[in-house]
């Protein structure tokens, strides 16, 4: 019987996100918890983005973050991902999925790259 | 033979790459106001900018995560925040400084007024982040910044006292005129000026982004232990010419042409030609670090997808942010702030921030969980507790300095 | 539910009474082939500075002088206690025993 025990604080908030490939995907900014039938609480998923991250800081500049990153996404629930996707636990928290499988992840990103860069001549050539 | 090779152009490009705006205007002005008495500074700030480095790079290698990356993994989300707001800050004052430094080389080189030259520098920057091959580039400069040598040479030409400059340098001493405060105050500056935190992010993001991994431990300790201190002599020897040219003339630096004087002095036209390409490349090489740094930090600190290697379409956070922090410097550079005043506020606002982001990493070195059998031994962690003292003691001082000397007056 | 709506929240430690603040969430992995992650105790108080940089589980080392100083920060009141003591389920909300709201009026 495996008896790991880990802290919230310091094994899984602000740790670095990777999909199954190894690809960026960001930060814990916080961990949605869940209260399970016999009364138990359970981590259910990971919280990331300004939506997070935003009210996990407060205060003021933690309201403009997530005012921000709700605006830019247009979306007012953080990016979610519900630990049955989550292959493994170390320095890094290791997906079992792709960071395309993501929803929303790449919305910011995406949108920036066909409104502004694209727009902009040249450009190193994508290898991918 | 071939890995020699490899390895010396390493180090060629790291020492080019060493010298900055930051180093010229502070060890030239230092080396005028303050004779020989500040040298064991660099000294000091060289030993430092070593181990930290080499710890940086090492935890790059071993862990596979850069500087900010971890800082917010230790620190948390507030603090890490805090943090990253004043290294962006920092660095980017640092990148307003540099473009600076490059328009006044050319400025120095055809007389056309620096502000003129400004967009076109950061014109340029843009284009490398942009198209260019970034590695031919850095070796271009780095390598060309090695004409900066023309000051070290400069001295033999100008056949000092040698006994002598070794006794002052070995016993330093406040010079008269000058208060205990201002001389810890361009201690600072000093210190600030060789010890630059983005230098350990752009390094640390080297070894990420090239997928240097512990194998590659050894030639990154040969980098950091031969470049930083030939980069120190460098430093040393820019001192030692403007003490002897400028501070018996009574020369203060104000400007960049009188960094330059001691060239000129000894070999005329050659020398200032030399002195100008090495300025140019220095900085300019120092103009892509601080940008790239600037967007490195946040990037690391928020996840997203980052590189100089990437194409922008793959980064588009990153890239978006690394222009607009471009057109922030440039902007700022153009309301005509006086360069030499603001380097000397960017290396010493860079001292002050050096704690907040040495110590996360030393602290990180000595975790097994992390680092496995590559922890810090006994002599990095003696070194590496010694300057938490030094940068500590800086910080702590930085302020009530900055106030009392009235920002060295 | 958030980790944050819990984390730093105030109250009075359930074994000394003295005001203090949820440090972390000690969570245990279930077993099973998916990792499930479940709440087993709450830390409290102000030795959080060392633990986060380590010092209080598991292997960090020197400098010594650096970690003497975060030694003797830890000791300082942290308490390790089973979340029932601190947390309460009220349906499907959490509630805080014994917060701390303004100048120490309890809820």
């Amino acid at each position: 019987m495996s008896e790991e025990t880990l802290d919230a604080g310091l094994a899984l908030l602000d740790r670095q996100v990777v999909d199954i490939d190894g690809k960026l995907v960001g930060k814990v900014d916080d961990l949605e918890l869940a209260i399970r039938r016999g009364g138990e609480i359970e981590v259910e998923a990971i919280l990331m983005g300004p939506q997070a991250l935003g009210p996990r800081l407060g205060g003021r500049v933690g309201g403009w973050i997530r005012r921000l990153g709700a605006t830019l996404a247009d979306a007012e629930e953080p990016i979610r991902v519900p630990m049955k996707h989550v292959k493994e636990l170390g320095v890094r928290i290791t997906l079992s999925i792709k960071v395309t499988d993501i929803e929303r992840l790449l919305d910011v990103e995406q949108w920036l790259r066909d409104h502004v860069i694209r727009k902009i001549p040249g450009g190193r050539d994508a290898s991918e | 033979m071939k890995k020699i090779l490899t390895l010396a152009l390493g180090i060629l490009t790291a020492i080019g790459g060493f010298m900055d705006i930051g180093d010229l205007v502070t060890d030239a002005l230092i080396g005028a106001r303050f004779g020989l008495n500040l040298v064991w500074v660099t000294v000091v700030a060289v030993i430092g900018i070593t181990a930290y480095s080499e710890m940086a790079g090492r935890v790059a290698a071993v862990t596979e995560r850069t500087v900010f990356d971890l800082v917010r993994e230790r620190l948390g989300a507030t603090a890490g925040l805090l943090n990253l707001s004043a290294s962006y800050f920092v660095t980017a004052l640092t990148l307003v400084a540099e473009l600076c430094g490059v328009a006044l080389a050319i400025q120095l080189a055809t007389d056309v007024h620096y502000l003129l030259w400004v967009p076109l520098v950061a014109f340029l920057a843009f284009l490398v982040f942009w198209k260019m091959p970034f590695q031919p580039m850095e070796r271009i400069y780095g390598v060309l910044g090695l004409s900066l040598f023309v000051f070290v040479i400069a001295i033999w030409q100008l056949d000092p006292d040698w006994g002598r400059m070794m006794h002052d340098v070995t016993h330093p001493q406040i010079p008269p005129g000058e208060g205990i405060s201002t001389f810890a105050f361009y201690a600072i500056v000093m210190l600030g000026a060789q010890m630059t935190p983005y230098e350990v992010f752009f390094f640390s993001s080297g070894v990420v982004e090239h997928g240097w991994s512990a194998e590659k431990l050894g030639e990154i300790r040969v980098n950091n232990l031969i470049g930083y201190p030939i980069g120190g002599i460098l430093a040393i020897g820019i001192q030692v010419a403007a003490y002897l040219v400028l501070q018996p003339r009574g020369i203060e630096v104000a400007h960049l042409s009188e960094t330059v004087l001691p060239v000129v002095v000894a070999f005329g036209k050659l020398g200032l030609a030399l002195a100008i390409i090495g300025i140019f490349a220095a900085t300019f090489g120092s103009v892509l670090e601080t940008l790239l740094s600037s967007g490195y930090t946040v990037a690391h600190h928020f996840g997203w997808r980052w590189g100089k290697f990437e194409a922008p379409v793959n980064a588009s956070r990153f890239s978006v942010l690394v222009i607009v922090t471009l057109l922030g410097a440039t902007a700022v550079a153009l309301t005509a702030i006086d360069p030499i005043k603001l380097t000397i506020y960017a290396v010493y606002l860079g001292a002050a921030t050096l704690p907040f982001t040495y110590i996360p990493i030393l602290i990180v070195a000595n975790d097994e969980r992390y680092m496995g059998e590559h922890v810090n031994g006994r002599l990095a962690n003696t070194v590496g507790t010694i300057y938490v003292f030094v940068v500590s003691a800086a910080a702590i001082l930085a302020l009530p300095l900055l106030i009392i000397t009235k920002a060295g007056a | 539910m958030r980790a944050s709506d819990l984390l730093h929240t105030e109250l009075r430690d359930p074994h000394t009474g003295r005001p203090t603040q949820i440090r972390d969430l000690r969570l245990e992995r279930m077993e099973g082939k998916t990792i499930r992650l479940r709440l087993t105790e709450v830390v409290l108080g102000g030795g959080a500075l060392a633990e986060r940089f380590g010092y209080g589980r598991g292997p960090v080392r020197g400098p010594w002088l650096v970690k003497v100083v975060l030694d003797r920060l830890r000791r300082r009141h942290t308490d390790t206690v089973a979340w029932r003591e601190v947390l309460e389920v009220r349906g499907e909300k959490v509630k805080v025993r014994r917060k701390l709201l303004n100048e120490g009026d309890e809820s």
